[in-house]
């Protein structure tokens, strides 16, 4: 830690809305001294705990893990507990709901959509189980390096919410839950790669991608949907064409 | 398994239409995190859309080389003809222009510009994503559309020289 710690008085416009009272969402202003510790997220913690305890505001692991929350933080989407506020170099910083969810109250949205999409994939290994060894399923590195990325995923829910397909068809599965198809389907260990890419060739599967590259654009793990879905769609096809071939 | 109460769906299902960034509609125009993917995307579309509308442009107006046949006219082609003399008439013709930009003022070359400007860019950029559906520099996304975008220029340029300087210079040869 260093010792002459920076402070800065920085300008907090936060998004408030309560669909069950306010017609409109409006915006509060706050100031707050932040130093180069000072996240996001504990910066709203300080608003909520001296200035306003009405702000409401979704966290869990603080460490950038559990994906709760995730943010537009001035135009962009960051997760509130790995972002310092320092860094972003602005005087006023600019914080909004996810976009495209419904909005519970303030920054805290229903993800449920998203949600029933990632089980609508069977988010698990599937595999038979009876022949499992007594202690875990192992896998060689170069098996684990396929899905490696993709299993970085903490299910923020930034990369649906950025989505053009998603925008304009609600059923589309999404760049989050065809990652983690990916990532099943491409594990090693899962016995289900067939059906798992039959689900994905649906009507409201990959083949919704247009390659906007939102998703890769929002994802604060830097992760890239867009490939896992460009790598289901040739591997789809494959297994759809040799399936005509054989009958 | 969680399951969300239908209650609970029911609340907050005006909100999907309008999220706290407006109506549904409204959100296309709002610059959260979104780069040269989803223009190029929008682009690629919306050029698409000209094509398309161009083709039907161009249907009609080929379709009229045999209209007036069909019609029993006593003239063939007169329709066709008096389109095709319109459209190459120039558009600042009488004004007191040069003679070289008179002609290269044309109806028919104002719209050939455009056309051929969708075209160049649908065209490349449907390279681009076809080489993302083959699985090729989906990670160098950026950098192809703008190396994409530079070889649509020079084309465009050459293209432009083709249909506006070249006959000029056969023309006034002749
Ligand atoms: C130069 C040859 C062409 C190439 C390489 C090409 C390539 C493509 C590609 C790859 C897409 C898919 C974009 C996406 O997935 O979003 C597309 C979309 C489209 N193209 Fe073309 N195209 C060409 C010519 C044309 C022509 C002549 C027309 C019109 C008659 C046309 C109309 C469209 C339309 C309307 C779309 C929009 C569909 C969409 O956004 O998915 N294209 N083009
Ligand atoms: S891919 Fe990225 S943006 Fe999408 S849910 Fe996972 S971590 Fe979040
Ligand atoms: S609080 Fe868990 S990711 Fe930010």
């Amino acid at each position: 830690m260093s010792s002459t710690k920076e402070t800065k008085t920085l300008t907090f416009k936060i998004k408030r809305f309560n669909p069950v009272v306010d017609d409109e969402p409006y915006w509060d202003t706050y100031e707050l001294d932040c130093d180069d510790g000072t996240t996001v997220l504990i910066a709203i913690q300080e608003l909520i705990a001296k200035q306003d305890g009405s702000i409401a505001m979704r966290y869990n692991c603080r460490a950038g893990v559990c994906g709760s929350c995730a943010l537009l933080v001035n135009n962009k989407y960051m997760l509130a507990c790995e972002t310092l506020v320092l860094q972003l170099n602005k005087k006023v910083i600019k914080l909004e709901p996810l976009p495209s969810y419904p909005v519970i109250k303030d920054l805290v949205v229903d993800m449920s959509q998203f949600y029933e999409k990632l089980l609508a994939i069977d988010p698990y290994l599937k595999r038979d189980h009876s022949k499992d060894p007594e202690t875990e399923i192992l896998q060689i590195p170069e098996d684990f390096h396929i899905i490696e990325e993709a299993t970085k995923c903490i299910l923020c829910g930034a990369c649906h919410s950025s989505c053009v397909s998603v925008w304009t068809d609600t059923n589309y599965l999404g760049p989050g839950a065809l990652l983690k198809a990916f990532r099943f389907t491409n594990d090693t260990r899962d016995e289900d790669r067939r059906e798992r890419l039959k689900r994905v060739t649906s009507e409201d599967g990959v083949y919704r991608c247009h390659t906007a590259f939102n998703c890769v654009e929002a994802c604060p793990k830097e992760l890239n949907p867009t490939e896992a879905i460009q790598t289901l769609k040739r591997q789809s096809a494959k297994q759809t064409l040799k399936f005509w071939s054989r009958s | 398994m969680i399951k969300v109460s239908e209650t609970e769906n029911i609340v907050h299902q005006s909100q999907v239409e309008t999220d706290s960034h407006g109506s549904k509609f409204y959100r296309w125009f709002k610059p959260f995190s979104r780069g040269i993917g989803m223009y190029s995307w929008l682009a690629q579309r919306l050029t698409g859309l000209l094509l398309i509308m161009y083709v039907f442009i161009h249907f009609g107006i080929i379709g009229t080389m045999l209209l007036d046949t069909f019609l029993g006219f006593e003239t063939p082609g007169l329709l066709y003809n008096s389109i095709t003399a319109a459209m190459g008439s120039s558009l600042v013709a009488g004004m007191g222009f040069p003679e070289v930009v008179e002609s290269m003022l044309r109806f028919s070359y104002i719209i050939d510009a455009g056309l051929i400007a969708a075209l160049v860019y649908h065209g490349y950029n449907g390279i681009r994503v076809v080489l993302f559906d083959l699985g090729i520099g989906i990670r160098k996304q950026k950098q192809i559309f703008w190396i994409l975008l530079i070889l649509g220029i020079i084309s465009y340029i050459l293209a432009m020289y083709l249909i506006m300087i070249v006959p000029e210079i056969v023309l006034a040869g002749e």
